[in-house]
């Protein structure tokens, strides 16, 4: 252990190992209720807290969410705040107009109150989260009761949770008392659902990266020279699995563990038992360094901020040093086995999602073609331009990429320069356009990694930047001033404009877009909000290409 | 088997917490005249009742226990 690990662990305190061993029973639904109502009212974690509040529309009673909404926010630091409606079967929303960023529109809707046939049913609800979507402008979440309890998102079906021998979700007994069938179990799992995946689906940054240590996480045993200590049990097998679906769901993998790396390599290719194999991650990190070391290379390697890493380990000193370091990052304990840690998994803030963003393959054949550009980058952009072609894509207002575009928005944060997260909507308005931006080169296409949507002023002559963002992953070949600025001056063009206003706010983790405003736009970083108005001349002359890299626009 | 005032401790240390109240002022409190005591609030008891005992209710104990007491004899009885 490093001197830096002992100061480390002395910075641990002893509620940071309360809130870990609490990890499993908060998240699974272990407390007892009257646990959970103490939770519920305690004061959070840290100070650093996310507000957001849930409106609840409904036609039944479904207040006892409340607390244990409230002790899961508690847990993962996100205040939620329940605004309960009165109950309406019409769901005709009148008389609401205070819709915001920081209100989730949620609708609870007992199917028994209906007497339509199931087509009928369906249409009128389709109708119903059609018109709170364009209300609010955002995403609903919709939870409809029948047999069993069933969430959707924006009117497509995400999930559900069933009746069973272990858990029962309804009991007429009830019915008299609240006026709903709900027992306290299916409270709880609504809330759990509903406080720690779908809701942050919807307002957290989304998790991308999931990184697993070896021993007592991925396999029973300690790995040494000896392979056959290593035992991959069904338990194990599924968690490697649900690591494999999460892979095909857009997530990187990664490994973090203290053993030889050429034992962890044959371990994985050899072992008969094992699911997972090398290729199946993005970085292998064995070593005996410190793991937050090896974090750190595996976040310079994928360009991905620690908020959006999961990282499981059986240890948790491991595990709370990990958070000290990068606090914002999600820790889940292996160490009641790994039925446990894959069920609390489902709870992480940002790890579930309403849609798969289908774009993993592209993220990865990016980074590993990184090594490549690197060592070209290395002797100078210019050697990388002239061996690797890079060719810039500017796409105006083209369908195609809108939806790409639109959850490029929502996700990025690092590069994002008004962070306004906006609806699709918002980039089909009359009087803007949207312009999607793509990067290719010998080694990989990126795809569209980046965009704008650029709207018409009421002075006919300028237009103004509503939003504009770029993923973090293309950064570092020098392209991002080009890209940009191609993309600001088609918009220009398009708009018939003869100057573009942009704009930037100062948020938690955007400095690589205000660094970028400071080194090509501005003659310093900026350090509060601000607005700019830039000539077409000089977006013109910014967004020329270095020598051997070609731009193609496209409608 | 509990006795009466084993289950009386236990009530009272759920209500307290429940409606925030202080458990001294318990034995006589009644539902009409406890706020915090709302309909929502009232369904919320009895599913930490069934829990902390491992009793289940019926459906009239649980839609007319009006008070403190009550909640005790329904417990009692559903322990019986």
């Amino acid at each position: 252990m490093t001197s830096q690990d002992s100061a480390l662990n002395l910075s641990i305190k002893i509620d940071d190992h309360y809130w870990l061993e609490s990890q499993s029973k908060v998240l699974l639904g272990a407390l007892s209720r009257i646990e959970v109502t103490e939770l519920a009212r305690q004061t959070n974690h840290v100070e650093n807290t996310d507000h957001q509040t849930l409106r609840i529309w409904r036609n039944f009673a479904i207040e006892p969410i409340e607390s244990w909404i409230k002790a899961i926010g508690n847990y993962w630091n996100l205040d939620y705040e329940l605004q309960f409606m009165g109950y309406d079967d019409s769901f005709s929303f009148l008389g609401v107009d205070n819709f915001n960023d920081r209100t989730i529109e949620v609708l609870f809707i007992d199917r028994d109150r209906y007497r339509m046939d199931p087509d009928e049913f369906n249409d009128w609800l389709s109708g119903v989260e059609l018109r709170i979507g364009q209300l609010s402008k955002k995403q609903v979440i919709c939870i409809v009761i029948n047999d069993q309890i069933n969430y959707r998102i924006n009117s497509e079906p995400v999930g559900a949770v069933i009746n069973t021998g272990k858990q029962t979700l309804f009991d007429s007994r009830y019915e008299k008392t609240s006026g709903s069938r709900l027992t306290a179990i299916a409270y709880s799992a609504i809330a759990r659902d509903l406080a720690g995946a779908w809701a942050p689906s919807i307002f957290a940054p989304p998790k991308k990266l999931l990184v697993v240590d070896l021993d007592f996480t991925l396999h029973d045993g300690i790995l040494g020279e000896l392979q056959n200590e290593v035992v991959v049990s069904n338990e194990f097998l599924s968690l490697q699995k649900e690591l494999l679906v999460a892979k095909a769901r857009g997530f990187l993998l990664a490994i973090i563990s203290k053993n030889d790396l050429g034992d962890v390599l044959k371990l994985i290719e050899t072992h008969p038992g094992y699911l997972l194999k090398e290729n199946d991650f993005v970085a292998i990190e064995a070593s005996w360094d410190a793991k937050h070391e090896a974090m750190q290379r595996i976040l310079q390697l994928t360009r991905i901020h620690h908020e959006s890493v999961v990282f499981i380990d059986d240890n948790p000193v491991e595990l709370l040093q990990m958070k000290s370091i990068f606090p914002g990052m999600s820790v889940v304990s292996a160490k009641e086995g790994p039925e446990v840690s894959m069920q609390t998994l489902q709870f992480v803030p940002g790890y579930r999602r309403a849609k798969t963003d289908g774009l993993a393959d592209i993220r990865k054949g990016d980074l590993i073609s990184n090594e490549a550009r690197r060592s070209l980058i290395d002797n100078g952009l210019k050697s990388y331009y002239s061996a690797a072609s890079p060719v810039l894509k500017v796409l105006v207002s083209n369908e195609h990429c809108l939806d790409r575009l639109v959850d490029l928005g929502k996700r990025s944060n690092q590069f994002n320069l008004l962070i306004r997260r906006m609806e699709k909507s918002s980039y089909q308005e009359d009087n803007a356009v949207f312009v999607g931006l793509g990067l290719i080169d010998r080694f990989s296409d990126s795809g569209v990694i980046g965009g704008m949507v650029v709207s018409r002023s009421p002075q006919e002559t300028r237009c103004v930047v509503e939003e504009m963002f770029l993923s973090c992953r293309v950064l570092g070949r020098g392209l991002e001033t080009a890209l940009l600025c191609q993309g600001m001056l088609a918009a220009i063009d398009c708009l018939g404009a003869s100057d573009i206003e942009v704009s930037w706010v100062i948020a938690e983790r955007n400095q690589p877009a205000l660094d970028w405003l400071g080194s090509c736009i501005l003659s310093e970083v900026p350090t509060e909000n601000g607005t700019l108005s830039i000539s077409r001349q000089t977006v013109s002359s910014l967004s020329i290409p270095p020598e051997g890299v070609i731009c193609e626009i496209s409608k | 088997v509990k006795s009466r005032s084993e289950v009386e401790v236990i009530v009272d240390r759920i209500l307290s917490t429940i409606l925030q109240i202080d458990s001294t002022s318990l034995s006589g409190s009644a539902r009409e005249v406890t706020p915090s005591w709302t309909s929502l609030i009232h369904i919320e008891i009895f599913f930490v009742l069934e829990e902390e005992f491992d009793i289940r209710f019926d459906e009239d104990s649980m839609a007319f226990a009006e008070s403190r007491n009550d909640l005790v004899d329904a417990v009692l009885e559903a322990l019986s």
